[in-house]
């Protein structure tokens, strides 16, 4: 199975959207595709596991564009595309797809670009697929069309062009000192590259990164656009698109071989992140916008657990997340569209599973045991503590009890006897709640299953000798420490 | 294989909880019993004292759950057990619905209870916790009453977390077996925290009295008969590996558990809800207990772990009580009560019997751990503290008298006597077992010993050896527990023949037979004992300056700084994307520096 269809199958339905939605009638159009996409990821799976497929587009490895399909871009792209599904599914967002094609081919792509940010195996593709993503996300930003979702989307447009300009700047900086932006051959000729020059370079990369993966202080326009975008479409951002762009940062910094300075800087940015998030989170009324602080907080907590060697712990961070958010922003659409906290009132009441599952994936959120957020949790710290000492391990705790007390208020909502929104459920709209359940129990209750692939994920993230020879073929080994030699 | 099913049994607890989500009320009230059948069948199966389980969970070595049975694990989860028999049979009658959160409370508890690592502690630790939050949510008194419970657990898990990834990073290992004593130092000081706050130790005790009475009734019984109790093991457990007993941090511990007894007693006596009065009077029990294990000697432990048990039949005796008149006359106040004696001799036996082993008074079982308690004091040479204890427990009376008092006797006030009716017959037949044991204990004191002096062996003290099972003897004399019983049967027997034969007709008084300054009270005013008594006990000096004190201040306190950083966030979250700019070109600049840009 060729990588390029990731990208290949949802442009082309992009293009084709006017006459496919005549077949795939209600909206439903994004959604089978990533059916489709989930379904090929799983397939794929096993076979990457052993052996990664690396696909050359065009010409060879050095000059050409390369799709590297290793575990961990398959593994993430099965879990945004499962998680995706809950959100282009819902109500809220296949009437917007229903209503006008745009909105369809909108999505289309950036699924497109999502995918090609997790295969890409050189940096001007990366840009490219960003671009795609982050400009159909602007758009999809402004579909409920009110001053609030245009504000977002005028928001989101600035920031991202900032992170877009940066990420140019450092790539034009690669590429001058180094004549290539295949990843594989970077991390073996970064070092070579004057250290002025790789001064500009990682920071202008890291800016533009940390401005996508929302790390404090560069996330002060995620909130905004959150709440104006509405409930589902934050689900897909924070279950899709937040998890692209961290697997972006992760890549990028390993294969760079940054020095530990940045990654300390890396650690405390998460950190502060996470307090900063947690901390605006604490008094918000508006519940789409409670939880994009929240999101924002978790990838500060997975990008510090990640730089602080939990690399795995991490990865199961991302996918517990992935889970529980999509989940979360699905049952506070399906309450209706105005997201404020007060229409979750009662909700548990009305409906049983959906109280429930909301219970479950808020404990999850928190890290409690037996869901998969406690596994996660606990890596990340031991992590934490065998990295930076047991003061960053007390900070996290003391971040968690403050997200225990305004996602406790959430559950002593839902199960609040008078209720004063009038809704009702439907049993079809609600079923789909049953993945995030299943994956957060299953995989509390077993982490092993889920640990045993995410080692594996973490692995190939973490080992650049191996990626090299994947993507370069055997030779390249010998040739990089070569110049390894030669630097040093 | 198959000893190895019973030290499953609390996954089977939480099983059964799973399940009790799914199917319809009345099947659901009866698993609780058969939770307790299961562990009681699968025990008497394959009785095991010692055993072990693994089980690699999460695919690192290090971190195997493993479930170990020993005395002391037996003896909580015998406690827990008791505990789910009576709530089980008394929720039969009632018309609650938390019965399989109960479940998986009971099963975290026994989850913690039998961890033979960390991890798995804090597991069990967690469910246990969660378990018993949802069952809060149902109530509307106070609705943030659930939230505080929970948040207040978390920060006792969080300090419990960061104390056993301390040891565990540090070991390497995170069994407790494994645990050394440098280990121990560094991280038993943070999880003791966590045990201290489950316990309900003061200062850390706020959660308590809002999550008690917030609680459906039964649960509150389960509360506080049972959870406590996993902070006791938890204690136990610390002392065990790091014999704290010569350390200041000993000496620390044992005075909050005194303060605990005595400052509670006192809250109890003014308080005018009847769960709120049990609540305070488990908080100044659990505070005994603390002070005893604190001490670290044979006699301390074995005395805290007495009277953990007591407390249990004590705790789950009362409260069912008490949720069972509640569930007859719908009052929850000592001064709606009154007179309830007529309709109610079987409550009023049990309660007095409850009150009697509450207060330490002979004969019953209450008075042998109390005594224990002293002893420890005595032989350990704290008399101060002694003091503080005795006076805490003779405090206690007053409102051991209010509850009894307040309850049946005197005139009714909000109760109409003419409807009301015995608790009901789930209440009732719930209450026979905590009354015999109660009973046994009183009268064979020492057949305790017979567990406890494995547990002592166990942690590593010398065993209190015992001659018969009615005298309890330690290394300042002993009492014979069936003498004393016989005496006291006897001389009630006397005076109840003595009081029928001499006494004459009798005859109700009425308002108008009280002469109060020359004038008989108005209707409006009210008379009852529920009323007025402990209502004044500010007054006295001493007592008034600590009422007084709250450390609801110092959470409030942490409350507001808590918001005023979440609004110095908001601060900047302020939407304005010129600032934004700002900040990423300062961002950049700083990258550029941190990344080596002046080089």
């Amino acid at each position: 199975m060729h990588p390029v269809l990731f990208i290949a199958v949802p442009l082309l339905a992009a293009f084709l959207a006017g006459p496919l939605s005549q077949i795939a009638r209600k909206g439903w159009l994004p959604s089978i595709i990533l059916v489709i996409a989930a379904i090929a990821a799983g397939s794929m799976l096993p076979s990457v596991l052993v052996q990664p497929i690396n696909e050359t587009v065009v010409i060879a490895a050095p000059l050409g564009i390369n799709l590297y399909a290793g575990p961990a871009a398959i593994l993430l792209i099965l879990v945004t595309s499962i998680f995706g599904i809950l959100l282009t599914g819902s109500k809220e967002l296949r009437d917007h797809f229903e209503k006008s094609t745009p909105s369809t081919v909108l999505a289309l792509l950036h699924f497109a670009g999502i995918f090609g940010i997790f295969l890409s195996g050189d940096l001007f593709n990366i840009f490219v697929f960003l671009e795609i993503a982050a400009l159909s996300a602007y758009a999809m930003t402004a579909f409920s069309d009110t001053t609030a979702s245009l504000e977002g989307a005028i928001k989101y447009l600035l920031a991202g062009s900032i992170a877009s300009i940066f990420l140019l700047i450092g790539i034009a900086v690669i590429y001058l000192h180094t004549g290539t932006l295949n990843l594989a051959e970077l991390s073996s000729t970064m070092p070579m590259v004057p250290a002025a020059a790789k001064a500009v370079i990682i920071s202008a990369i890291l800016l533009a990164l940390a401005i996508e993966t929302e790390l404090f202080p560069l996330n002060l326009w995620v909130p905004d656009v959150y709440e104006g975008s509405g409930s589902a479409l934050s689900g897909l951002f924070s279950a899709m698109t937040i998890k692209a762009t961290l697997y972006l940062l992760f890549r990028v910094i390993t294969l760079f071989g940054v020095d530990q300075s940045i990654i300390d800087l890396l650690i405390g940015a998460g950190l502060l992140t996470m307090i900063v998030g947690e901390l605006g989170a604490l008094r918000q009324t508006n519940a789409v916008r409670m939880l994009a602080y929240s999101s924002v907080a978790q990838a500060g907590l997975i990008v510090a657990g990640f730089f602080a060697g939990a690399h795995s712990a991490a990865i199961v961070a991302m996918i517990a997340h992935s889970a529980v958010k999509a989940g979360l922003f699905l049952i506070i659409a399906l309450a209706g569209l105005s997201g404020s906290v007060a229409s979750l009132t009662g909700i548990g009441l009305k409906n049983k599973f959906v109280g429930v599952t909301a219970t479950v994936l808020i404990l999850s959120l928190l890290g409690l045991p037996p869901f998969i957020g406690f596994a996660g949790k606990l890596l990340i710290l031991q992590g934490l503590n065998s990295s930076v000492g047991i003061g960053a391990v007390i900070l996290v705790l003391v971040a968690s009890l403050v997200e225990a007390w305004y996602l406790l208020k959430l559950v002593s909502l839902i199960w609040k006897t008078e209720s004063t929104v009038e809704f009702s459920f439907k049993p079809i709209h609600t079923v789909i709640l049953i993945l995030p359940l299943i994956l957060v129990i299953a995989g509390g209750v077993y982490p092993k299953a889920i640990l045993s692939l995410t080692d594996k994920v973490a692995n190939d993230l973490v080992d650049i000798q191996s990626y090299r020879t994947n993507v370069l073929g055997g030779s390249a080994t010998i040739e990089s420490t070569d110049l390894n030699g030669g630097t040093q | 294989m198959n000893d190895t099913l019973f030290i499953l049994t609390p996954l089977f607890f939480v099983a059964l909880g799973v399940l009790g989500l799914f199917t319809p009320k009345s099947i659901g009230k009866l698993f609780p019993l058969i939770g307790v059948a299961l562990a009681i069948g699968l025990f008497a199966y394959t009785p095991a004292y010692t055993g072990m389980i693994s089980f690699d969970w999460i695919g690192i070595p290090s971190m195997e759950l493993t479930a170990i049975i020993s005395p002391i694990r037996l003896i909580f989860f015998a406690m827990l057990l008791l505990t789910l028999f009576v709530y089980g049979l008394a929720t039969l009658n009632s018309k609650s619905n938390e019965e399989p959160f109960t479940m998986i409370a009971a099963g975290g508890m026994g989850i913690a209870l039998f961890s033979g690592d960390l991890i798995t502690l804090f597991i069990g630790w967690e469910i246990m916790t969660w378990g018993s939050y949802i069952p809060l949510l149902f109530r509307k008194k106070d609705h943030k009453a659930a939230r505080r419970y929970l948040v207040f657990s978390l920060f006792g898990a969080a300090t419990l977390l960061t104390g056993i990834i301390l040891i565990g990073s540090h070991e390497n290992s995170f069994l407790i077996s494994s645990i050394t004593r440098e280990s121990a130092a560094l991280g038993v000081p943070f999880m003791l925290i966590g045990f201290l706050l489950k316990s309900g130790t003061m200062p850390f005790h706020r959660w308590v009295p809002s999550a008690y009475s917030e609680s459906p009734d039964l649960f509150t019984g389960f509360m506080s008969a049972a959870l406590s109790k996993a902070g006791v093991f938890g204690l136990i457990l610390a002392i065990t590996l790091l014999p704290i007993s010569e350390t200041l941090f000993a000496t620390i511990i044992a005075w909050l558990g005194t303060l605990t007894s005595l400052f509670a007693t006192f809250r109890a006596i003014r308080e005018e809800e009847i769960k709120g009065l049990l609540t305070w009077s488990s908080i100044s029990q659990v505070g005994y207990i603390v002070t005893a294990v604190a001490l670290g000697s044979s006699l301390g432990v074995a005395g805290g772990i007495f009277h953990a048990v007591n407390h249990t039949i004590i705790k789950i005796l009362l409260f069912t009580v008490v949720a069972g008149i509640i569930a007859r006359t719908g009052k929850t106040r000592f001064d709606q009560m009154g007179g309830l004696i007529y309709k109610m001799p079987f409550s009023f036996i049990a309660v007095l019997m409850g009150i009697i082993a509450l207060a330490g008074m002979p004969p019953l079982g209450g008075f042998a751990s109390k005594w224990l308690i002293y002893s420890a004091l005595i032989e350990k040479g704290d008399v101060l503290q002694l003091v503080v204890v005795i006076a805490a427990s003779t405090t206690a009376f007053l409102y051991n008298f209010k509850l009894i008092y307040g309850i049946f006797l005197g005139h009714p006030t909000e109760v109409d006597l003419s409807t009301a009716k015995e608790i009901g017959w789930g209440y009732r037949l719930a209450l026979v077992v905590p009354l015999g044991l109660l009973m046994a204990i009183g009268m064979f004191p020492s057949a305790l010993f017979t567990v406890i002096n494995p547990i002592l062996t166990e942690i590593g003290l010398e065993p209190i050896l015992q001659g018969s099972y009615a005298i309890i003897t330690t290394s300042l004399g002993s009492y014979n527990g069936l003498f004393v019983m016989e005496t006291f049967g006897g001389a009630f027997a006397i005076i109840l023949a003595l009081f029928s034969l001499v006494k004459s007709k009798s005859r109700d008084l009425n308002r108008l037979d009280i002469a109060y300054a020359g004038e008989t009270p108005t209707e409006k005013m009210p008379l009852h004992y529920g009323f007025a008594v402990g209502r004044e006990i500010h007054r006295i000096l001493f007592v008034g300056y600590w009422l007084k004190k709250s450390t609801t201040h110092f959470y409030n306190w942490v409350h507001s700084i808590t918001n005023q950083f979440a609004s110095l966030a908001r601060l900047i979250y302020n939407g304005n994307m010129a600032f934004f700019f700002g900040v990423a070109f300062a961002v950049a600049l700083l990258l550029w520096i941190i990344a080596g840009g002046n080089a």
